[in-house]
């Protein structure tokens, strides 16, 4: 842990020596999660309620998602490099260093658009948690902040398991990783607006619906308001999962040619 | 004209080599149209907001996530990198034109996508039981190609801006939110809020999704396809001239 704080911290203070590419950066960041503000404010100009969903609970959703997607570039950016890592035989160096790989990997790079997200994902989900109508007592607020750790362990855990394919799938480029990451941003809507097998894919297969939409379902108090008290049960597998893989990619693992 | 001919050829034979990444970007946008249709078809029902109801609203989308899928197949990144690392230094000795010979590039990129974007769009077709006929069919083909141009300008200019930072990622990600927020792609420009209506309507990303909608739809005419053409001519021109004023920011290293 600590390896990967000290590994981390070097690559902020490299990364913002690029002082216009910072802002560029964290500007970009800024700019995507407003459009998903603006896009729900334009819609519930024109209507109360999505599927039962309120304006609030809706930008809830949104926000808590800015926050968590917000994570991976800040905390886990190296994880999208293990792919031209594999493929160019980097990870000897990592390997034979006396500290472990998968800290110093996923401390290998730090992406700064993250900043923006969690600015206004935090402020999104900041001014939605005051607007819904919610009985706050410190047991709501203490399983509440654990489901978010939970949503949070899921979404990096899930962000590590399809980086990590790149063991299997060869190729300088993390394909699979992107193409999940890009379905992943389904959820930045209430879950009920799509179909059956969508939803269903996102509970069995993949359980991005334990990001954003299960937890809220139960701090809403909404139908299978107790799918949500399964966040932790779901996070604990994940990181299971996550862990398991890096092991097995690693025993995979054949440098390229020296 | 032949120099041209030949990067036209050797780019559309470049996106299958690229063939993989073209795949995770059809995909990508194809998730991002679910979202859409989904949530659209929530909010919708069968009524109707700001003039639109399901069957509009379907020719909308499926015509914004046609003209945001145009041009994405990994041209502007070689080319944000060439200037990134200093290669373009040896585009600059070739006896061709620069921004003509990237058009000529980007046009070759675009044979195979206007094939897939054909077949996606006739699937959404089939997949959602069909949307609403074009009211101005030859009008909204007009529109449909000018977009073509119009969407290399942006990439274009965006790229040019790589002369002064070191990363193409975040001056990539602005554009596109940019362009997603102001061209319609997001929302249907009627139902922004005044205050993001009004550059709308006076920037030039309109014109890449918002004017062949509602040139679809009927709710405008010739006029938007005028805007459109100024569009292009003006930001050839502009390009030009950033062009002239970023050679002179160029480091390359090495030599």
């Amino acid at each position: 842990m600590r390896v990967y704080f000290r590994i981390l911290g070097a690559h902020l203070r490299s990364t913002l020596e690029y002082e216009a590419d910072f802002a560029i950066m964290v500007v970009a960041g800024l700019l995507f999660q407003l459009l998903n503000l603006v896009f729900l404010s334009a819609i519930f100009a024109q209507v109360p309620h999505i599927n039962g969903w309120t304006y609030a609970e809706c930008v809830l959703v949104a926000g808590m998602y800015g926050i968590i997607a917000g994570l991976s570039p800040l905390f886990f950016e190296g994880m999208w490099s293990i792919s031209w890592r594999i493929n160019k035989g980097e990870l000897d160096y990592p390997l034979i260093r006396p500290a472990p790989v998968a800290a110093q990997v996923i401390g290998s790079r730090i992406g700064l658009h993250g900043v923006g997200d969690l600015i206004v994902g935090g402020s999104m989900a900041g001014w939605a948690v005051t607007q819904v109508s919610v009985s706050w007592t410190p047991l709501t607020v203490a399983i509440g902040l654990l489901l978010f750790v939970s949503a949070a362990a899921i979404h990096l855990s899930f962000v590590t398991i399809f980086n990590l394919a790149s063991f299997w799938i060869p190729g300088p480029h993390p394909f699979l990783a992107i193409t999940m990451h890009n379905i992943e941003d389904m959820v930045r809507y209430p879950l009920t607006i799509y179909g059956q097998g969508l939803r269903l894919a996102f509970t069995v297969l993949v359980p991005f619906a334990f990001v954003t939409f299960f937890p809220l379902v139960w701090l809403l108090g909404k139908p299978f308001a107790w799918a949500g008290l399964l966040t932790p049960v779901v996070a604990l597998w994940s990181v299971w999962l996550a862990r398991f893989t890096f092991r097995r990619g690693l025993l995979r693992y054949e440098s390229s040619g020296h | 004209m032949r120099a041209y001919k030949r990067l036209f050829l050797i780019s559309a034979r470049n996106v299958f080599a690229y063939r993989m990444s073209a795949l995770v970007s059809w995909i990508g946008s194809g998730a991002f149209l679910i979202a859409s249709f989904a949530i659209w078809k929530a909010l919708l029902g069968d009524g109707s907001i700001g003039g639109y109801d399901w069957p509009s609203m379907k020719a909308y989308l499926i015509i914004s996530w046609a003209t945001m899928q145009l041009g994405g197949a990994g041209l502007e990144w070689r080319m944000a990198d060439r200037i990134l690392w200093g290669e373009v230094a040896t585009d600059l000795t070739k006896p061709v034109d620069y921004q003509k010979a990237r058009f000529a590039e980007y046009l070759g990129s675009l044979t195979l996508e206007l094939i897939a974007i054909t077949i996606g769009v006739s699937l959404v077709a089939m997949l959602t039981g069909g949307f609403a006929a074009p009211k101005q069919p030859l009008l909204f083909f007009a529109s449909m190609l000018l977009v073509i141009p119009l969407k290399f300008m942006f990439m274009y200019l965006a790229c040019m801006l790589c002369f002064w930072t070191s990363n193409y990622m975040g001056v990539a990600w602005a554009k596109n939110a940019l362009i997603m927020l102001f061209s319609g792609g997001l929302i249907p420009l009627s139902l922004l809020p005044t205050w993001l209506a009004t550059p709308a309507a006076v920037l030039p990303f309109a014109s890449v999704t918002a004017a062949p909608a509602i040139v679809y739809l009927g709710q405008a005419g010739l006029e938007v396809v005028v805007v459109q053409a100024f569009w292009v001519i003006l930001l050839w021109f502009t390009a030009r001239l950033l062009w002239r004023v970023a050679l002179r920011a160029l480091t390359v290293h090495g030599g």
